[in-house]
This record gives C-alpha cells, structure tokens and sequence, in this order.
C-alpha cells in the first residue's frame, strides 16, 4: 500500500511539474496575445440561504453573464463546497456527484445557466459557491476566476423513525413470513 | 439431506417399475418437504428477512450509509441474497449423499430401483429451491429502497440471471463434494472453503492484467461485477456479457460433472472414511 501509495505521488508531482512547465509557457505566450475575457463574467446563483435536514436534496442554477467586449473562450463551472462552522468534515463528492460543467463559449452580454443538485449529507454549517475558469487551451497560470455568492446551508440532523418510508417494510416483511410459515405449521398439526 | 423414508422408497420404485420415469419428481417432493415443512427453511428464509431489514433500515437511517448512492444499496441487498442463496443451497447439497452416508441410509436408497442420477436430480432441486424464496423476500426491500428509473428491474432482472447461474453451479459443486465424501463433516468444510475461497475475491480491489483475469475467470466475481455495473454504473445488458461467461461455464461444467459422478454413486466415500 505505501509503495502504491509513493508511486502515485511521484506520478503526481512529475504531472503536476508537467503541467506547471506548458502553464507557464502558455501564459508567456499569452502576454502577448487578447486578454481572456473571463474577468468580465459575473456568476450568480438562484439562491442564497438553505436550511435542510440530512439527506435531503434540493437543486439551485447558476448564471454566468459575459459583460465583456468580446466572447469568452470554453468556460468549465465548478461547484465547491467548503465548511464555515470549522468542525464539519465535508466531502465534495458525497455532497454533489455532478461538480463539473463545461461552459460553452458566451457571446458578448449573453448569459448561461447551469443547474446543480446538493445533498446534505452531513449537520453543520456549509458554503456552497461556484466558480468559473476558463477551459484549456485559455487555462494559463494567472488565469483570473470568476465566484459567485456563497450559498450559506445550515444542515440539522435529520432524526425520524421512519427514515425514507422504509419502516413499515422492514418490520413487516419478517412478521408476515412468520406468520405464513407458522400457519403452515399449524395447519399441519390439524390436517 | 435427508432419509428417505419406506413409503417414498416404495412410491418411487412402483413408479419406475410402473414405467413413469418421474422417480426424481418423488424425491424432489420428499426433500422440498423436508426443506419447508422441517424448521430449516423457514428459519432460513425469516433470517435473511431479518438481516435484509436491519441492512435496509441502517442504509436508510445512518448518516454514513446515507452517503452511499441509492444504487449502491440496492446492488449491496441484491449481492447479498444472491451471496445467501448460494452458501445456503451449497451446504444442503453438500449434505445430500455424504449425510445419507453417515447416517448409514445411502445403502437402502441405492437398493431402492431408481437410477442414481435420479436420486442426485431430486435433491438437486429441492436445494435450488431455496434460491427463488430468497428473490422473492428480498422484492420488497430492493422496491423501498430504488431511486430513479429502471433500478429495480435492473437489480431484479441481473439478480435473477447472474443468481441462478451461481446458485446451479454452486449446488452442482455441493452435490460433488458430498458424492465424494466419506464424511458429512469433511463435505461441508470442503465445499464452505471452495465458497469462500470463490467468494473472498469479491471484496478485494482487483487491478491491472492478473485482477482482471480473476475478475474474468472467477464466476463470483464476474457476477459481482456485472450486477455492479447493471445496477450501479448502468450499463446495457450487451456491455458487459462478457461477465456472464464465467459463470455460464461454470454452472454448465459443474453441473455436468456433477450428474456424471452421481450416475456413479458409490456407497463408500471415496475420501475422509
């Protein structure tokens, strides 16, 4: 395992180098050339404030607006999660499956929604915002970003004896093989 | 699995010499009577009942376990009957002949005019039996537990298949070991190690060229991982019919080695007497 596990981060650290190297160069190259326009963008979301219980879902969009002179290159949305109550351990992946959008390029003063599906799947408080970053090849090394507001969750255990409507089966399912099997039993003695 | 007794010897000898050829119908209904008119089956069955209702609650209450996709759960109660119904059904065949033998009644049924395999036939199914109980208890639990389109029929449908191919092959192998066996003991571990040794691949996380053969040429785990990417991943049936190979063999193979042995039935054991 921790031979696996230093063979993975070699990999990684020569990736990264890697992909350090041809950033730079791209952003030299760059210098040079238009400015990106993802400065421009604005990113706003359809809601700010979400009080849930654990497990629940909900879904809210997302609104990149070019303001710009001129279209923006492919764009990638990505949602982020971060805990603000400092003792919530959050997993981004438990919390949305789906985290990554590409953008399609947005002309001047057009717009793009994106829709994003949460689950709260653990108590505290969370914030949620989403940020927009231009797709390779436009992605260079000080590639500005654009956020949008922080959607603030407060998230309460959620407590229910009958979590997901599954009591009645789990309880009945063994009382009504008992019974059938026990009938049969005692038809048995009788028959 | 179990005795025969002197009516049953008597029906199915009157049946063969009456030319009726259905000796193997009298013995699968002595032994299905004995499987679910007996304690066992029924205790079998209300304690899968019982683990599938602790497991679906615990999927839908714990904040753990909320984590985990709807499909996995589904897939993790739809491999586990499937995991039930073959470790269940091997250790009643794996006690069929070789309990007979240590009970000292094999020699009165092999006396008894009816071919062997028609014995080994009988017992065969009423073991298999076990394996469409254990689906239809687990219906409900996988039902309250789908989210989203086709989960169900997914879980049901690719239960069904990979199941009955795992379950023949598994009860075929009991069969096998219980013919060879001099000892009911000796049968029952014997065959519980092949499970297990079968069986323990599933849980590991299997890489690279040999993980992929194992995951190929082993019929647990290619069951496993079909059902997986069915029910978790959902993918087309024609994706991964690959993954059905392994145990379409190994449910043909052992079933045929397991009837040709039978026809061959000894009244000692060949190992551990």
């Amino acid at each position: 395992m921790i031979r696996r596990g230093g063979l993975v981060a070699l990999v990684a650290t020569v990736a990264l180098f890697a992909i350090a190297l041809g950033a730079r160069r791209h952003a030299a190259a760059e210098m040079n050339g238009a400015p990106i326009a993802v400065g421009e963008l604005t990113v706003v979301v359809s809601k700010s404030n979400v009080s849930a219980v654990t497990g629940d879902s909900f879904t809210f969009t997302s609104e990149i607006r070019n303001s710009g002179s001129e279209a923006t290159p492919a764009l990638i949305a990505n949602l982020a999660f971060v805990a603000v109550d400092g003792g919530t351990y959050v997993d981004p992946e438990d919390w949305s499956s789906e985290r990554t959008q590409a953008v399609a390029p947005i002309a001047t003063g057009a717009t793009a929604s994106q829709m994003w599906t949460v689950k709260t799947v653990l108590a505290g408080d969370v914030a949620s915002y989403v940020v927009v970053l231009p797709a390779p090849p436009a992605l260079v090394a000080n590639s500005p970003l654009a956020v949008s507001p922080a959607i603030q969750m407060h998230v309460e255990k959620h407590r229910a004896l009958n979590p997901g409507g599954v009591l009645p089966t789990v309880l009945i399912v063994p009382v009504v093989l008992v019974m059938a099997f026990g009938g049969m039993r005692v038809v048995r003695r009788f028959v | 699995m179990t005795t025969l007794t002197p009516d049953v010897r008597r029906e199915a000898a009157s049946q063969l010499t009456a030319g009726a050829g259905g000796s193997w119908l009298v013995i699968a209904g002595q032994e299905l009577r004995d499987i679910w008119l007996s304690a066992r089956g029924p205790a079998i069955v209300i304690g899968t009942s019982l683990l599938l209702s602790l497991l679906t609650y615990l999927a839908a209450s714990n904040e753990e376990l909320n984590i985990i996709d709807q499909r996995d759960t589904v897939n993790l109660l739809a491999q586990i009957t499937m995991a039930l119904a073959v470790g269940v059904s091997l250790l009643f065949t794996a006690d069929c002949v070789s309990g007979e033998r240590e009970r000292e009644t094999l020699e009165s049924l092999l006396v008894t005019p009816v071919p062997r395999g028609q014995v080994a036939l009988g017992k065969y199914l009423a073991a298999v039996s076990m394996w469409p109980v254990l689906l239809i208890v687990a219906i409900p639990y996988i039902w309250v537990l789908r989210e989203g389109d086709g989960v169900f029929a997914d879980a049901m449908l690719g239960a069904l298949v990979v199941g009955t191919l795992l379950v023949i092959g598994f009860v075929s192998l009991g069969l096998l070991v219980s013919i060879f066996s001099g000892s009911n003991r000796l049968s029952l571990a014997v065959a519980f190690f092949i499970f297990v040794l079968l069986l323990a691949p599933t849980q590991l996380p299997l890489g690279g060229w040999f993980g992929d053969l194992i995951t190929q040429t082993n019929p647990m785990t290619a069951g496993s991982t079909f059902l997986h990417r069915a029910i978790v991943k959902e993918h087309g049936w024609g994706e991964d019919l690959d993954l059905l190979i392994a145990p379409a063999v190994w449910a043909i193979a052992m079933t045929g080695v397991a009837f040709i042995a039978a026809g061959r039935l000894r009244l000692q054991g060949s190992f551990g007497r």
